[in-house]
């Protein structure tokens, strides 16, 4: 880069003085912007010259001012570097020109080299200068504006200068702080520890960040995170100030500490919550128990802990599961899972209530409801049948004696009548059928509305099955019926009434093989049950005799209706209706159950489950209806 | 064919076990590609055998073989959640 010629401006009283001093420094390759020769023209040309360097005359003669009054103005107005022209050493003149620090003096008459020399020198001193000035002030700007709170502590921990910053956080003004002591300025509790920090920042040592709460002029503590002797600035190689740099931390540290509190507010909901709470990883083990979860568990939290609680297969969210505690005692808790997330990964938070009391107070009014149902039913269905017995026994007795002695009429004129009237012979016949159908309604009305009493009898269920089968052999095979038996292994046996059961048997099987005028089949089963799920709860004492038929079936609408007295899927005449409500009443007398399916097209099967003899067994009565 | 061992711990031969134990059936029947050992132990009959294997409640249904072991808790009745927690296919290949 091109050395610039520093511009320079002339003033001297004498012209001539000026004149050579002008073509000494031209010659000498110097730019001379300008020449004054009264202290008035002075000020005025130097301001629009703008040179790098005034020669100033100290005495001008015939000038309001002299030549160091000039340059004070000018160092003032302009900073331009002055160099003094005079012809002899006036230690006055020399004190007051002092007090304007020239850059030099240039003795009369003038030396080239001295010339040069003093120029030069001036001319540097002003760049280097300048610099200073400049850096100085990107310093002062950094240290103003910066939004950090920058404070300068001298050597006895006093405030030297505090920036735009801590200044609007604190609310002070500068004349309010600088000065006095930082440690007035903060709270009682850590002045020693800033004091300390600070000794060490002095002797040049490296100090970690600290929280420092500073009082503000409003009387609100901030906390400020302070990073102390970071910086120091020396002055003749000893520290003489420190340079704190501090964030204003209050607002996070308040957020933090509101955290903090929501953290333990929800914590503390957790623990006294009444439900128990459990958080189970992937593979089902606990990573957190509340109390209550412990006490659910009659278990400590550092028991549960890593144990495997289960991964839970609940469908949707909720199911019922049991903890048998200390003592064999059992309570029911309702589980509900939801997926959350724990340290990073998918857990399931699980709730657990104690639902014993509940499910004890539920299981009482279900039995109550039962009981009472039962006991309705049982009302009505007495009511039923003493109403049909009283109307029974007296239509019986009524219609039989009239019925005996039409059949005896009819009797006495079958003798009567010659063999070759056929027509009137055909006539009775049927005469004769019609009364015996009568008869046998009256005594059906008789048994349903009366039953005999129970003369129980143990006995293999395939014995009866049968002896009644026996009696229904040619009917069978007539009706081209192809009869399948299944009987499982009986090494157990019924309590029932013989006669009783046999008429159970001939009804089913009667209505069975008019169900197949064209033929078909009938199979019998006759099982225990005896699976996982019945001897688990207690059962397995039912003997279940299952009779299907392959007939026409009976539609689905009247399924129902069935077991109803006077009910029947039968021809008109063909059927009492009577048949199934007497089967159904024996079989309840036997504490028994029977049910029907039937499948159009396919058949009818019909279910009877008797409980099975055996010692003791029978009195199990949690589960209703068994 | 695979075969599993798995231990069911109820409590009490309720109607509630039975319901377990009839959806366990279930879930093994319709598993052609498997066959399986069951075992039911009912931890109030057996409290000592559940405080040796560390039960914390029923029903539970652990998967002792092939191992891994596998822990279970629930009523059994989603089928599929029960294979999962079994390490079972078909979801088997995406679990790890």
């Amino acid at each position: 880069m091109k050395k610039s010629k520093p511009k320079i401006f002339i003033v001297d009283d004498e012209a001539i003085i000026v004149s050579d001093l002008k073509c000494l420094l031209e010659s000498l390759k110097y730019n001379v912007v300008g020449t004054a020769l009264s202290s008035d023209e002075a000020l005025y040309k130097v301001r629009e010259a703008a040179p790098d360097v005034v020669l100033m005359d100290i005495v001008l003669i015939g000038s309001e001012m002299d030549g160091i009054e000039v340059s004070e103005v000018i160092k003032k107005e302009l900073d331009i570097s002055i160099i003094f022209l005079t012809g002899y050493a006036d230690d006055e003149f020399l004190n007051r020109a002092q007090e304007v620090n020239p850059f030099g003096y240039i003795l009369k008459p003038f030396q080239e080299l001295e010339v040069k020399a003093a120029i030069e020198i001036a001319f540097t001193k002003k760049k280097a200068e300048r610099k200073l000035v400049e850096s100085g002030r990107r310093y002062r700007l950094l240290f103003e504006n910066a939004p950090t709170i920058n404070i300068i502590i001298g050597n006895n921990l006093e405030f030297q200068e505090v920036n735009s910053t801590f200044i609007e956080t604190f609310g002070y003004s500068r004349t309010e702080i600088v000065g006095k002591p930082i440690l007035d300025f903060v709270v009682a509790k850590q002045k020693q520890l800033l004091t300390d920090q600070l000794n060490i920042a002095q002797m040049g040592q490296f100090t970690p960040e600290i929280d420092i709460d500073f009082i503000a002029k409003n009387g609100m503590i901030h906390t400020v995170l302070l990073a102390a002797g970071e910086k120091l600035l020396y002055k003749g190689g000893e520290p003489e100030s420190v340079i704190l740099i501090g964030m204003d931390f209050t607002e996070r540290k308040k957020s933090e500490e509101d955290l903090q509190h929501s953290e333990a507010r929800l914590y503390n909901i957790i623990q006294k919550n009444a439900d128990g709470i459990l958080i189970i990883d992937k593979k089902g083990e606990i990573c957190f128990v509340n109390p209550a979860a412990e006490r659910l568990f009659g278990l400590c939290a550092t028991d549960l802990i890593g144990d495997v609680f289960g991964y839970p297969a609940v469908n949707g969210d909720q199911t019922e599961i049991e903890i048998v505690r200390n003592e064999n005692e059992k309570i029911f808790v309702e589980l509900q899972v939801v997926e959350t997330e724990w340290d990073g990964e998918k857990h399931f938070l699980a709730s657990l209530r104690d639902t014993t009391a509940r499910k004890a107070a539920e299981k009482k009014l279900i039995t109550a409801y039962r009981e009472l149902k039962i006991t309705q039913e049982q009302l009505i269905q007495s009511e039923k049948l003493a109403a049909l017995g009283r109307f029974a026994s007296g239509v019986s007795h009524e219609l039989k004696n009239p019925l005996g002695i039409i059949l005896g009429g009819l009797e006495y004129l079958e003798r009567k009548i010659t063999p070759d009237d056929n027509d009137i012979s055909i006539t009775l016949e049927k005469m004769k059928k019609t009364i015996f159908r009568a008869d046998k309604i009256i005594k059906d009305i008789l048994k349903y509305s009366k039953p005999a009493e129970l003369r129980k009898k143990k006995i293999n269920p395939e014995e009866i099955i049968e002896e009644a089968l026996e009696l229904f052999k040619q009917k069978i095979s007539l009706n081209n019926i192809v009869l399948e038996k299944k009987y499982d292994e009986q090494d157990f046996t019924i309590e029932v009434d013989r006669n009783q059961m046999l008429q159970v048997l001939f009804n089913i099987l009667d209505n069975a093989i008019q169900a197949m005028p064209e033929g078909g089949s009938i199979k019998i089963n006759i099982s225990k049950e005896n699976d996982m799920i019945s001897r688990l709860i207690g059962g397995g004492e039912n003997c279940v005799i299952e009779i299907s038929d392959s007939g026409k079936g009976i539609p689905s609408k009247q399924l129902d209706q069935v077991f109803e007295p006077f009910f029947s899927t039968k021809k008109k005449g063909a059927g009492t209706g009577l048949g199934l409500a007497v089967v159904k009443t024996i079989i309840n007398n036997h504490k028994g159950e029977i049910s029907i399916s039937s499948k159009k097209g396919k058949g009818t099967k019909i279910t009877i489950t008797l409980p099975i003899n055996q010692r003791g067994k029978n009195e199990k009565k949690d589960f209703g209806n068994r | 064919m695979i075969k599993l061992k798995l231990t069911l711990y109820i409590s009490g031969q309720t109607q509630k076990s039975a319901h377990t134990v009839k959806q366990l059936k279930k879930i093994c029947d319709e598993d052609s590609q498997r066959t399986y050992d069951i075992e039911i132990i009912d931890v109030l009959k057996n409290p000592q055998i559940a405080e040796e294997k560390k039960i914390l409640a029923t029903p539970t249904l652990v998967r002792e073989l092939p191992l891994p072991l596998c822990r279970i808790i629930g009523d059994l009745s989603n089928k599929e959640k029960v294979l999962w927690g079994l390490n079972l296919t078909p979801i088997e290949t995406e679990r790890e």
